[in-house]
């Protein structure tokens, strides 16, 4: 009876929960269905791109420093925000990143080539610190919170032969003095600081493992702890005044929480997602360099804060900003405040004065145009469809997270449905995030979404993750996708006759699944560079330059096996090559649109216009876009607004959807050029319906 | 004869000291803007083509002044054997082209020695002398055109030729222009003698005259039929310049798209999986493999056959290979200093072969550069400044070129096409090729090479069409292989070609003159080393051709025993000259008419007139 007494409640408290989010789910279909229609808006519309790039507050937050794109440059603005007026720093800047030096008298410019340091009181000048890149692939890790102005660098020693030999974890001061920290073998994964700079942790990737080593004063070391590589197990870079250490774990592969090591080694659980759902996704430092404030982004967008001031101060920030997701940094004076959300283009920048509560908003710039430089505006966050957190539960009982948006003032239950996959697999759809701007389009259209976070996923702790085994065939990774879409369905949103799969990468192999396996459900499918045979892609992937590029971390072969996916098991890789796409292309018989790069180096493009020219042999009806210049991902305007209207052009042809605005003659001339095979005539002018299969 | 040559350099003297500076300036002005020692061959053609001119222009000048009738009586009569006369005015000759030509080469080879850190190798102190031999060569052909008799003097010019065409490279450039100009000489001296454009009467002077006429008449032959195959284009039914070549055919062939190509040699395949590799070429990009490594690029040739140097952009280093040192020699592109030597692995071992920079293979870091040399293909690494093997080909075999195809690398050497794996080539020590296809044919045919990927390997098209237009290439064809994943090759199928030209066309070079093909062939290659892109299929040669040949053969010695009839000579001679023209063909006839006149016809009795 004992030991029945726990199950009973997880079972009560989970029938609870189902009922309880299902309700909660019921409610804001409802309040969506109220909401009035929104407009038609024009697909450049949703590619917009923002002008503000990059922003970081000074340590004492007197300024913001950022990056404002003008047409096709970048330039380095500063932003005094006790008189807020803005001045050019840099009118031309390759950087990526910017960030304070601990003692707020230098801002650091990061781009993949240097790091640049600009004296914010002009009186030092300014100055390149290091190089980035080079043969060593020094990289910029972060800024040294120990020292008044100093940067962390980790790079990587070749021999004479070429052969990388080590690891070196370095700090370069901001007059280019560099002190080396640790030289190891094995790669530098994380470290520690004392107050006085020196490293008193350090973790190395060995084997497969993630292990800790303390360092003492006299640089003795010993080991402390010792992690599965997959595990979450990130040190805080810096030492409390006590001495104690932080870091964030995972508990037997539950969601990631914030541990305190103390001297005396023993450790305590600090803090950690209140529903315990989501993993730890960002820590804030506070202005003596400790966390503050803990991040979550993967059912729901939430903030939380480690001390009561900061509570009561983002209770101030909720108040002002409810439902939103946001990014903080912490200044002395005033915090920075980034606004985003699922129905939110671009981020908004406020300025929080801690002392008043006062927030007003900054560096409110336009957006431009994708294609030009043109001034354009957001388009309204109340006309957009709304990031719907949706849960369910697969058919072995593990409970699942996904997001759902339906066109607002619509009858959910009439609107085609379209589930968009996400790549990876080991990736999310995060809460708070629009994303590429392609759910909110597709709704905006007339459809609703569902974006599954099917096991596999990150962001819910490491079991959540490793759960699928490697089955990612036709197996349990598709069932959760597809029990998810029936959830979806049973909860009234979408018309079951009008049922299209898309996604990219891992999401578009799931979509050939789809259609392949699922042909009753999914009635077409785009996919967008997509592995046609997982295992296959796995093994071509080990023998391409791409595998060192995966392999950072882990070697590659390794990585896989510690996913489930090791090359070399011919049990796993041969059940998921008898049910890939390729191999079963004759059954597949829905209209497919298949989007490939030229020059992709993650999924072989021979894999697909080999299982493309199967399907034309069968005669199926395919359409294929392939972009010779596109990679793995492509960030050109015209080959993602390409996207966008042809898997419109699709959806609205196939599924009944509103019809895409017609393409100009860039767009056109592009799809021309570059769609091999059209026998769904995406590329042509036509506007005819085709029914709904 | 010495105050001969100083009277006769003092003439020259004011001339050839302008032209030497002259040659000088322009020499600094070249070598101001770009290394005169590491220019491809074409530059070398221009400069060698002014230098021919130079001597050539002289040795008309010079003869041409003295050939007038009285200047001739005047030079001759004099205390001296003619012998020693016409050695006098060529050591003039001979001094002027040396100050004027190599002098000027010599400084400028030192500057570049002494006063700079350009690479200097034996090769390049060896180029004056080469200049000096063109110059001089041209220098006798000069004075032959003008001494010899005006029916035949312009047929020193084949020296020449022979000079521009051989294939010797490096010294052995320098023995081939030796000869010729040996050759040039002797017969300068045939033709300075007193009784100007009288026949040469010794049987080694007649052949110093007659061989080099018969090369003549036999480039004329071939001259007049490229003029002729001027007048096929000009009717618009060549097959070269038809709009729509002749169907199966190599013209139709070499002009397809790639994609078309792997598509026409498709065409027959029966392989069940035929029809899905259609669909795929049809969709996929088709990959030409072209040589980007010139094989035979020896050590110590004059001129560079591929480029000899590269950058380090990052360290600001120009690294040009040297033939002495067999190693790359940096210099600074700041400071123009000499900043080291960089040789294979951490020893800076001397290269086995000269080596060259290839095309990248995709994924490099940056200012690093891939470079083969023989049948290696080696990676600089920018950071360490050193250069290490990454792939070696069989021993004895030439690599000629990479080229990233998916994720893997495809390296095409003289006898086989290989395929790497990308992710070791560039990391890894020296790793085994995943796939290997030896080529199908003889490498002197290979046309075109394509590859189109496929899911489990490639397809790969071989085209033997390089010289289906001659007579030294194999009938042309055209043969498709697969290759999987686990290294099985297949052949697919296999596509006979239509040659397009008829046999007289092809074998234009052979029938006219077969022996002299065979001379033509001999000097040509004289001293030159096999080049792998000479192995060539030749069929037999077919007996049309064969019956034409000996045909004119036939008729050549029936002609030219008649000529010799009609010629003032021994019955033993005009039997030589009759079987010479019968060997030789046509080209013998002409030489015969062209050197010997015929004899004046006997007078007949004289009918004294009745005086009245």
């Amino acid at each position: 009876m004992h030991t029945f007494r726990p199950w009973l409640g997880a079972l009560v408290a989970l029938a609870f929960a189902t009922a309880s989010t299902a309700k909660d789910f019921a409610l804001q279909l409802k309040t969506e269905a109220a909401r009035p229609s929104a407009p038609h808006f024009p697909r450049a519309a949703f590619l917009q791109r923002p002008t503000i790039e990059e922003a970081a507050l000074s340590p004492d937050g007197e300024h913001v420093a950022f990056l404002r794109r003008r047409g096709d440059d970048t330039g380095l603005w500063l932003l005094d925000t006790d008189r807020g007026v803005e001045q050019p720093l840099l009118a031309r800047s390759t950087a990526n990143r910017l960030a304070w030096t601990h003692d707020g008298r230098w801002l650091l410019v990061i781009s993949p080539e240097k790091i640049f340091a600009l004296a914010t009181d002009r009186t030092e000048g300014a100055h390149v610190v290091t190089s980035l890149g080079d043969a060593e692939r020094r990289e910029f890790i972060d800024v040294d919170p120990s020292r008044p102005a100093s940067v962390i660098v980790r790079e990587r020693r070749h021999d004479a032969m070429g052969r990388p030999t080590d690891w070196v974890l370095s700090r370069i001061d901001i007059d280019g003095r560099t002190q080396v920290l640790d030289i190891d073998p094995d790669r530098v994964e994380g470290y520690v600081l004392a107050r006085d700079g020196h490293l008193a942790y350090v973790q190395h990737l060995r084997g497969d493992a993630l292990v800790t080593t303390r360092v003492d004063a006299n640089g003795h070391r010993v080991d402390i702890l010792r992690c599965g590589v997959l595990r979450r197990c990130a040190w805080w870079p810096l030492l409390d005044k006590d001495g104690s250490a932080r870091i964030v774990m995972d508990s037997d592969g539950m969601p990631s929480r914030l541990h305190r090591l103390d001297t005396d080694g023993t450790t305590m659980d600090i803090a950690g997602d209140p529903n315990g759902v989501a993993d730890i996704e960002a820590i804030v430092a506070s202005d003596d360099g400790m966390p503050a404030l803990l991040d979550y982004r993967a059912a729901h967008a939430t903030t939380q804060a480690l001390d009561d001031t900061r509570a009561v101060r983002l209770m101030i920030l909720r108040r002002a900003l409810p439902d939103r997701a946001l990014s903080i940094d912490i200044g002395r004076s005033r915090w920075l405040v980034r606004e985003r959300n699922g129905d939110l283009q671009g981020t908004r920048f406020h300025l929080f004065d801690i002392v008043d509560g006062s927030l007003r908003e900054i560096l409110a710039d336009a957006p431009q145009g994708a294609r030009d430089a043109a001034s354009r505006q957001w388009l309204p966050a109340a006309d957009l469809a709304r990031q719907l957190p949706f849960t369910w539960t697969a058919s072995d009982g593990m409970r699942l997270h996904g997001f759902v948006r339906v066109p607002p003032g619509k009858d959910a239950r009439r609107v085609p449905l379209v589930v968009l996959v996400h790549g990876g697999p080991w990736a999310n759809v995060a809460a708070g995030d629009i994303g590429s701007g392609l759910a909110v389009f597709l709704a905006n259209r007339g459809y609703a979404v569902f974006e599954p976070n099917y096991r596999g996923s990150t962001g819910f702790g490491t079991n959540y993750m490793l759960a699928p085994r490697g089955d990612f065939g036709n197996g349990r990774v598709q069932r959760d996708i597809v029990e998810g879409t029936r959830a979806v369905l049973a909860e009234g949103v979408g018309d079951s006759d009008k049922v299209a799969i898309a996604g990219a990468s891992f999401g578009g192999y799931s979509t050939l699944l789809g259609v392949t396996w699922q042909p009753d459900l999914f009635k077409l499918g785009v996919a967008v560079v997509p592995p046609t045979d997982f295992a296959w892609d796995i093994a071509w992937l080990a023998r391409t330059h791409e595998a060192d590029v995966l392999s950072r971390k882990l070697p590659y072969e390794r990585w896989m096996a510690a996913l489930s996916l090791d090359p070399s098991d011919d049990v796993t890789m041969s059940a998921l090559h008898a049910q890939s796409p390729l191999a079963n292309a004759a059954r597949m018989s829905r209209p497919v649109l298949i989007v490939a790069g030229g020059e992709d180096q993650r999924v072989a493009l021979r894999g697909v216009l080999g299982y493309a020219a199967t399907l034309r042999l069968l005669g199926r009806p395919l359409s294929l876009l392939v972009d010779p210049s596109a990679g793995h991902t492509s960030d050109a305007p015209l080959a993602r607004e390409a996207i966008f209207h042809a898997m419109a052009v699709m959806f609205h042809r196939h599924l009944g959807g509103d019809a895409d605005d017609p393409p100009d003659a860039a767009l056109r001339d592009y799809l021309t050029r570059n769609m091999r095979l059209d026998a769904n005539e995406l590329a042509q002018e036509k506007d005819a319906t085709i029914p709904a299969q | 004869m010495r105050d001969l040559l100083k009277a006769e350099w003092q003439r020259y003297r004011t001339w050839v000291l302008l032209y030497a500076l002259a040659h000088l300036l322009v020499l600094a002005f070249f070598m101001r803007i770009a290394d005169l020692g590491q220019q491809p061959l074409n530059v070398r053609r221009l400069f060698g083509a002014g230098y021919l001119v130079t001597g050539l222009l002289l040795g008309l000048h010079q003869m041409g002044t003295w050939r007038r009738p009285n200047q001739w009586l005047n030079l001759l009569h004099r205390p001296v054997a003619p012998r020693r006369i016409a050695l006098a005015l060529f050591a003039a000759g001979g001094l002027a082209l040396l100050v004027a030509v190599v002098l000027p080469l010599f400084l400028a080879v030192a500057w570049q020695a002494f006063g700079s850190a350009r690479i200097v190798d034996l090769r390049h102190v060896l180029l004056p002398i080469g200049a000096e031999w063109v110059a001089l060569c041209a220098y006798f052909v000069g004075v032959y055109g003008m001494l010899a008799d005006r029916h035949y003097s312009a047929s020193a010019l084949v020296l020449l030729l022979w000079i521009v065409l051989a294939r010797a490279s490096g010294p052995a450039a320098l023995a081939v222009q030796a000869v010729a100009t040996a050759i040039a000489f002797a017969m300068a001296m045939v033709a300075f003698r007193p009784d100007l454009g009288a026949p040469p009467r010794s049987v080694l002077a007649t052949c110093l005259v007659a061989v080099p006429l018969q090369v003549a008449v036999y480039t004329l032959i071939l001259v007049a039929g490229f003029v002729v195959e001027m007048g096929w284009i000009m009717l618009g039914t060549h097959p070269g310049n038809m709009p729509v070549p002749p169907a199966g055919g190599v013209t139709e062939i070499v002009r397809l798209s790639p994609r078309d190509r792997m598509l026409a040699g498709l065409k027959d395949a029966t392989s069940p999986e035929a029809p899905l590799w259609r669909e795929q070429v049809a969709l996929s990009e088709v990959r030409t493999l072209e040589r980007a490594v010139a094989p035979t690029t020896h050590r110590q040739d004059m001129s560079n056959g591929s480029p000899m140097a590269f950058d380090d952009s990052d360290a600001r280093i120009q690294w040009t290979f040297s033939h002495d040192r067999m190693r790359y020699e940096g210099t600074s592109v700041v400071t123009g200093l000499h900043v080291g030597e960089l040789g294979v692995g951490a020893n800076d071992a001397p290269f086995p072969a000269v080596a060259t920079p290839a095309p990248n293979l995709g994924h490099p870091e940056k200012s690093d550069t891939i470079i083969v040399a023989g049948n290696t293909l080696y990676r600089y690494i920018a950071s360490t400044k050193r250069i290490v093997p990454r792939l070696a080909l069989p021993a004895g075999e030439h690599l000629l070129t990479t080229s990233a195809i998916g994720g893997s690398v495809a390296v095409l050497g003289d006898r086989a096409l290989y395929f790497y794996d990308s992710r070791h080539l560039l990391n890894g020590d020296m790793p085994a090729p995943r796939q290997r296809l030896a080529i199908p044919g003889h490498n002197g045919d290979l046309g075109t090479i394509e590859v189109v990927e496929l899911v489990d390997g490639y397809l790969i098209s071989f085209a033997f069409t390089a010289q289906a237009h001659d007579m030294r290439g194999a009938s042309p064809f055209q043969s498709v292989w697969r290759v999987d994943d686990q290294g099985h090759t297949t052949l697919v199928a296999t596509r006979t070609l239509m040659a397009d030209y008829p046999p007289v066309y092809r074998y234009r070079a052979w029938w006219p003159s077969p022996a002299i093909h065979a001379l033509r062939e001999a000097s040509v290659g004289l001293f030159a080393t096999d080049d792998p892109q000479d192995d060539n299929d030749t069929p037999p040669i077919p007996s049309s051709v064969r019956t034409l040949a000996f045909m004119l053969m036939g008729a050549s010695f029936l002609v030219g025993l008649w000529l010799a009839s009609r010629r003032t000579m021994s019955v033993r001679t005009r039997l030589a000259w009759a079987f010479v023209c019968g060997i030789v063909g046509v080209p013998a006839v002409a030489c015969l008419w062209l050197m010997l006149p015929a004899a004046e016809p006997e007078p007949g009795p004289r009918t004294e007139p009745a005086h009245a």
